[in-house]
């Protein structure tokens, strides 16, 4: 359907359309408008994804600035079906319009994805394919090769030299799969068709990483424009994947690896040194004007990624002490023979970046500044000397990073030492905990390159914390509930078993073996009266590997074979892939399966179960972090003290995001229906903290249910869900045809003239004073309705 | 030429190895011991040879065989060293050719679906192995011919469907004689292929399979532990493990079947199968515990490509730069065979479903989205409805086969009602309004229901409203609707036979069950418009004649039906006259069935039978005359 926002035509490639689409496209539209950012939480399944992107498609299309669209998702998955949407969309504008615009959208993921050598991508490891694609595709390989010498090249990446730079493959939307069948079909290398097509692209659809990460981040500034719409989309978890991008371990055996790569780089370095010397000394020279001028190779030879580096720094000249070759690679052979001994404390210590430089400078005499240019120096020896292996400096590379980010960063970062594994242990397992605190450190580049950024997601509630955690402002902030015509889902909170005992998945009682049976009770009671699928999310990987053995131990697992296969996540992500499709068979087959995994896990992030792959979802426990732990325990006493954000209260928000994303996992689509199970006694006082639409829906009477109850309604629900529902009956409640939209927006439109007209009538009436001010809001009376909106929206 | 063979040592015994006639197996047969020691690989089972290269002195052949319903990983291997000194090499060279050339041969066919050999450990075929041959030959039903012809399957129909057996029986004994059997078979079922596809699909539905060692509970009974276990259940763990099918079978001769069972059941290698951790207390058993150490779950496919919505390690390498700290300790995996249970559980279900079509998809088709995938993450409530996808079926002229029963009055006034332009009443009645209603409003209400007809010289019929003769009329049509009402309720036990007997009725369901059946085969060799099937069609004519008999004898035996309750009735009223002197009401009429109920239910049968007879008649005649105008 087609249809106007202000000035806009936005064509929607459905019949219908929700009525949270729409007003989500309103405000999507207006924060684009004002160029700022803003934090929207739409209920899951309601069409996130083709909202967003056939309002920002029309946006783009419709005015001459062509603002370029980012989209960023969490995994290959979303990234993949967010591709698929948009080819839908396009193909359906191309159809309305008659005529096929012209467009490019394509997404990246790592080389491993997307690789199409037939040895590299047998490879199992994502850093042995990326390395060993670099070693077939490299620039200096390429000149060997010219020079007559005997190295492999990857055919499919030499094709593309004999291809337009600006054209390596059509316009149109590729998906990950799509490109991959091209680049078969052509024999051109899929990776870099996409890396290369990136500034072409009106859309470009690929994982936050490649916008945090801060060196690509460095880069992808120079590719586009101030004006990019960037998208984070489910983002509910940004702020850890921001603090990922930024922390770093290294563990004795890393320490022991990086010293074996110091002696390698040695002696290539002597190699070199007798045969081809003048090498070495260029690179010397270019490193005495400053970083960014050695920085010249094409940008897909870099090693690895760095971290982020201030601007001034990059004029500057190298220190001179690391700049020759010999003389680096004795430094960073003195800095690793310094952590190994920092490893052999036998307490837990922990302390900041300046007192850790401190210390390394009184023991080492090695100053902060050249520590700052350690990984790029490293990075420009790698390619001087033209290494090909470069898996086997991957921990040198660690330790090089870990020491440009310690001396870097003075504040939001802390190291922290563990000799033990866990309290228990008695032999020393060391890990140095290079820990990022601070969410905003990451991320700030991002909002401050770019003008729009858009944080969405199915589970963002509280609003506030986002900007208060990453630190920037918003133009708009909002929650949607979601309009049904029908109760689609239920929501429910089991606080007690069949034998009123409470349960919960408190550290205290939860290993107690009643409690264990009367969870295994619910999901059994819930085998029994589910149709086809069903989802159970624990809090832990350790509390689930527990919990099933004791269910198998007593019995409980035999009972439920009886109803439903039973599925397990595994540590092995392609043995989960199988258990997943296995478990999506036999739902398909009528057969039913129950589908075990972890909330924080693999499987909750971009797996979907909607319609029969998951009928109902079961969150054994409140998925709390590991309170023990002591980078959370820092974290936490950051954010208290820099934010003002409580323990108790991050703790539980972090908990109940990761619940509610559990539970938004089984519906997509109005027509789609499904039980929702919190099972923990402390839900029963956090249900507040769930997102408005899944709050708005649970009952009152449905926060306190022992499973017998549980099973009651659910089985009432249940029945009542498979009565007909014809698409009709919902027409004008929870869907909208065009002619409902219009009415809508006559309503609206008559609604603010009335509060308009009122408001004036007001100003009126109270006092003169006010009428100039009237007056002038007269004037200006779209900025009134901003307010008025912006009021609403708080 | 004969097969090629060579003596060679198995296992340091001295013997000769030779190909087999056919060329479908290679055996070894040890000089000493005669027969008893001979080994015999089937082709068909070979998955592998490998030679000493022509450099070495010894030479060797090694055969690899994979028993069918073994693990993949798993095959067996056979060493023969060949020991005809300097003719060794060409020996082993001549069979080594000829097995190679045998197992291509045998690939080769293989791709068109053979029976796989017999299992030599005689446990039959599992289960799920006949369902994938099942599969792997589909066309069982999507062939028309094999259906008609699979006399087994109409049977086991038949059997399920005791109606249709009753007139397939029927419609056998009522055949022309010049239908053989054959002929009436193939033309009987020809016309229900849908019924037999359906049921051939039926019966190739198996219940799926299930964990069967989690069904097993021992009980005890007078301080002893029992446990019962059918046949199906052995059959069953012998397909979801493979290993206890190899424990059994290397073991049963040594113990006997139900010492190996109530061992199995108490031993290590049980609690490990069902996925629990053993414990040192754990009973150790000295044969079955030889097997803790084999891998059960070797056996999964592994390079399988997954779609990528489902990809979690494409997920997983998403990133390949990943950094952070590792994760906290309670999201850290132990080590798998800390949890057994996860593993087992997995790959249980994973045998489970085994025989099932995947829901994404093939596995192994090669990458690349197909459109299923995509229509999965549209919104389909915004889609709206979709439209019906009907086929409309026309009828031209409808009329002409209802045409007999435009004798009814009704119908004769409906069409004559039918012959009228509306748009002309229509203007009448309007003209008429205005003329006979005041502008006023008040209008005598008796005008309104039955207007004066002016000009209409149907004055007889002209009745006012509250007339003896419209009130008679109204309830005349109140009593006959409650007559209608009271014959529906009615609970005898002639209700649903029309009066009829049910034994009669019985016959009349059948004879007409029948009549259809010809007359579908008539209209179906009618139709045809095959010239090869005049023949057939004129037996058929004949046969649909003695349907029309038989519905007569039906008519008759009905009509004798009634007579014999007639007359019982009035024998009961001269009785009653007799012994009272009061005559009471005899009441003829309401003694149902006879011949008019038959002519009732059979009508458009017959009239059925008169048109295909008259339409076979007339198609015969111009034959005729086109025959003799040549």
């Amino acid at each position: 359907m087609k249809f106007f926002i202000d000035d806009l035509p936005i064509l929607f490639p459905y019949p219908r359309i929700y009525p949270e689409q729409y007003a989500y496209m309103c405000d999507l539209k207006k924060t684009l408008d004002a160029e700022g950012h803003c934090v929207l939480e739409m209920p899951s399944g309601t069409g996130k994804t083709v909202s967003l992107l056939s309002l920002i498609v029309a946006y783009q299309m419709h005015y001459p600035e062509h603002r370029k669209l980012i989209y960023c998702s969490r995994t290959m998955s979303e990234i993949e079906k967010a591709l698929a949407e948009l080819k839908a969309l396009m193909k359906y504008r191309t159809e309305q319009l008659g005529y096929t615009e012209d467009f490019r959208a394509l997404g990246l993921t790592s080389r491993k994805n997307l690789c199409l050598h037939p040895s590299v991508r047998r490879e199992k490891s994502g850093t042995i394919v990326d390395a060993r694609c670099r070693s077939l595709t490299a620039g200096f390989v390429k000149e060997k090769k010219e020079k007559g010498e005997d190295v492999e090249l990857c055919v499919y990446h030499e094709n593309l030299d004999l291809l337009e730079p600006h054209n390596l493959v059509p316009p149109g939307v590729f998906t990950l799969d799509g490109l991959l069948k091209y680049g078969e079909e052509h024999k051109q290398c899929p990776y870099f068709s996409a890396r290369r097509m990136m500034p072409f692209c009106n859309v470009i659809i690929y994982s936050y990483h490649y916008l945090l990460d801060p060196k690509i981040a460095e880069r992808v500034s120079r590719e586009f424009s101030k004006d990019c719409i960037v998208v984070f989309d489910e983002a509910h978890n940004i702020d850890n994947v921001c603090i990922e991008s930024l922390s770093i371990d290294i563990t004795e055996d890393s320490l022991r690896k990086a010293t074996r790569g110091a002696n390698n780089l040695e002696r290539k370095i002597n190699e070199m040194k007798s045969s081809d010397a003048e090498k070495l000394q260029n690179e010397y020279s270019k490193l005495v004007e400053g970083l960014r001028e050695a920085e010249q190779a094409r940008e897909e030879d870099q090693f690895i990624s760095n971290p982020v580096l201030p601007d001034d720094l990059l004029k500057e000249a190298v220190p001179g002490n690391i700049r020759r070759a010999e003389h680096f690679v004795s430094f960073l052979k003195r800095f690793i023979e310094y952590l190994k001994t920092r490893m052999k404390v036998t307490h837990t210590i922990s302390e900041t970046p300046p007192s850790f430089l401190t210390h390394v400078k009184d023991l080492t005499y090695i100053e902060r500044k050249p520590l700052r240019f350690c990984a790029e120096r490293l990075t420009s020896l790698v390619r001087t000397l033209e290494l090909i292996n470069i898996e086997d400096y991957q921990p040198l590379q660690e330790v090089a990073t870990f020491a440009t980010l310690v001396s870097t960063y003075d504040k939001g970062f802390l190291l922290i030492l563990e000799p033990f594994e866990s309290e228990a242990a008695t032999v020393p397992n060391p890990v140095l905990h290079f820990t990022c605190l601070d969410a905003a450190i990451a991320i700030r580049p991002v909002f401050e390159r770019f003008r729009s950024v858009i944080i969405t997601s199915g589970t963002l509630s509280p609003l506030e914390m986002y900007p208060k955690m990453l630190g920037f402002t918003t133009v708009m902030q909002e929650s949607y509930s979601m309009t049904l015509a029908r109760r689609s889902f239920l929501p429910m909170v089991v606080t007690r078993g069949s034998d009123q005992a409470q349960i919960s998945s408190s550290f205290q009682i939860r290993n107690d073996p009643g409690v264990v049976r009367n969870y295994g009770n619910i999901v059994l009671e819930f085998s029994r009266i589910t149709p086809d699928g069903i989802v159970v999310f624990f809090p832990s990987y350790l509390y689930m590997e527990s919990i099933i053995s004791m269910w198998q131990g007593m019995g409980i697992l035999d009972s439920i074979w009886n109803y439903k296969l039973i599925l397990v996540e595994t540590p092995d992500a392609q043995e989960s892939s199988l258990a997943l499709e296995t478990y999506r068979t036999a739902c398909c087959n009528g057969r039913g399966a129950i589908l075990m995994c972890v909330a924080r896990g693999k499987v909750s992030e971009g797996i979907d179960f909607d319609h029969h792959y998951g009928r109902a979802v079961i969150c054994i426990g409140v998925p709390f972090q590991y309170t023990e732990s002591r980078i959370l325990k820092a974290r936490l006493e950051f954010l208290r003290e820099t934010y003002r954000i409580r323990e108790n209260d991050f703790l539980s928000f972090d908990a109940m995001r990761h619940a509610a994303q559990c539970l938004g996992r089984v519906l997509r689509g109005k027509d789609d229906y499904g039980v929702m199970v919190l099972a923990d006694k402390r839900f029963q006082k956090k249900r507040t903290q769930l997102p408005k639409w899944i709050s708005q829906a649970m009952l009152e009477s449905e926060t306190n249910l022992s499973t017998d109850m549980a099973v009651a309604t659910a089985k009432n629900f249940l029945r009542g869900m498979a009565q007909p529902f014809k698409a009709k009956d919902q027409d004008g409640i929870s869907t909208w045809s065009l002619a409902d939209l219009e009415r809508h927006r006559q309503k609206q439109t008559l609604e603010e003239e009335r509060v308009r007209r009122e408001a004036l009538d007001n100003g009126h009436g109270t006092n003169g004073a006010a009428n100039g001010g009237a007056a002038a809001a007269d004037e200006f009376d779209d900025d009134i309705d901003d307010d008025l909106m912006m009021l609403d929206a708080q | 030429m004969a097969p090629p063979s060579g003596s060679a040592a198995y296992k340091k015994k001295d013997g000769t190895l030779t190909m087999s006639q056919d060329c479908q197996s290679i055996s070894w047969i040890p000089a000493a011991g005669g027969a008893t020691g001979t080994i015999t690989l089937p082709v068909a089972q070979i998955t592998n040879l490998q030679q000493t290269p022509a450099s070495n002195p010894k030479v060797m052949l090694k055969i690899f065989v994979l028993p069918p319903n073994a693990p993949e990983n798993s095959p067996e291997q056979y060493v023969f060293n060949f020991t005809a000194g300097t003719n060794a090499r060409t020996e082993a060279d001549a069979i080594k050719d000829a097995l190679s050339a045998a197992i291509q041969a045998a690939k080769t066919a293989q791709a068109a679906p053979t029976p796989p050999p017999a299992p030599a450990t005689g446990e039959g075929m599992s289960t799920a192995m006949a369902f994938a041959s099942a599969v792997s030959s589909k066309s069982t039903w999507d062939d028309d011919k094999r259906l008609k012809g699979d006399v087994e399957l109409q049977q086991s129909l038949l059997k399920s469907d005791p109606n249709l057996q009753r007139m397939f029986m029927e419609s056998l004994h009522t055949k022309p004689d010049t239908l053989t059997a054959g002929q009436f078979m193939s033309q009987f079922w020809s016309t229900r292929i849908h019924l037999l596809r359906a049921h051939a699909i039926e019966r190739s539905q198996t219940r799926g399979s299930y964990n069967v060692l989690s069904t097993l509970k021992p009980r005890v009974e007078d301080n002893v532990t029992k446990l019962n276990i059918s046949k199906e259940q052995i059959q069953l763990i012998f397909n979801q493990h493979p290993l206890v099918r190899r424990v059994y079978d290397e073991n049963v001769p040594k113990l006997s079947e139900a010492q190996f069972w109530s061992r199995f059941f108490q031993s290590r290698l049980f609690k490990k199968l069902r996925g629990e951790r053993l414990s040192e207390t754990d009973a150790t058993d000295a044969i079955l515990d030889k097997y803790l150490q084999a891998d059960e779950h070797g056996n999964l496919p592994r390079d399988a490509h997954v779609p990528n919505f489902l990809d979690l390690e494409g997920n997983e390498v998403n990133n390949s730069q990943r950094r952070g700290n590792r994760p906290d300790l309670d999201m850290r995996w132990s080590a798998p065979d800390k949890v057994p249970i996860i593993r087992t559980l997995n790959s249980l279900s994973e045998k489970i479903m085994a025989n099932v079509a995947a829901a994404d998809g093939d596995p192994h088709a090669p990458a690349g989205m197909d459109e299923d995938t995509y229509n999965e993450i549209q919104l389909r409530d915004l889609l709206g409805d979709e439209e019906a996808n009907l086929v409309p079926l026309n009828i031209r002229d409808q009329s002409r086969f209802f045409s007999a029963q435009t004798k009814d009055s009704e119908d004769e006034q409906n069409r004559l009602f039918a012959q009228q332009d509306p748009e002309k009443i229509l203007s009448d009645l309007r003209r008429e309004i205005d003329q006979n209603l005041p502008d006023d409003g008040t209008a005598p209400l008796g005008r309104l229901v039955e207007p004066d007809e002016f000009g209409d010289d149907e004055k007889k019929n002209n009745q006012q409203p509250g007339s003896r003769a419209s009130l008679q009329k109204s309830s005349g049509q109140i009593l006959d609707a409650i007559r209608d009402r009271r014959a529906q309720t009615d609970v005898s036990s002639t209700t649903g036979t029309y009066g009829l007997s049910s034994s009669l009725y019985d016959r009349l369901t059948l004879t007409h069950a029948t009549t259809t059946e010809f007359l579908h085969q008539f209209w179906q060799a009618f139709l045809s418009g095959n010239p090869d099937r005049a023949g057939e069609l004129s037996s058929l004519v004949d046969s649909l004649h003695r349907a029309m008999e038989r519905i007569k004898a039906v008519t008759q035996d009905a009509e004798a039906e009634r007579q014999v309750e007639v007359d019982r009735r009035k024998r009961h009223a001269r009785e009653v006259l007799e012994a009272t002197g009061k005559k009471p009401r005899l009441n003829l009429t309401s003694i149902q069935g006879g011949e008019k109920a038959v002519h009732q239910l059979m009508g458009p049968t017959i009239q059925a039978l008169e048109t295909a007879q008259a339409k076979y008649k007339a198609a015969l005649a111009e034959e005729m005359k086109e025959a003799s105008g040549q």
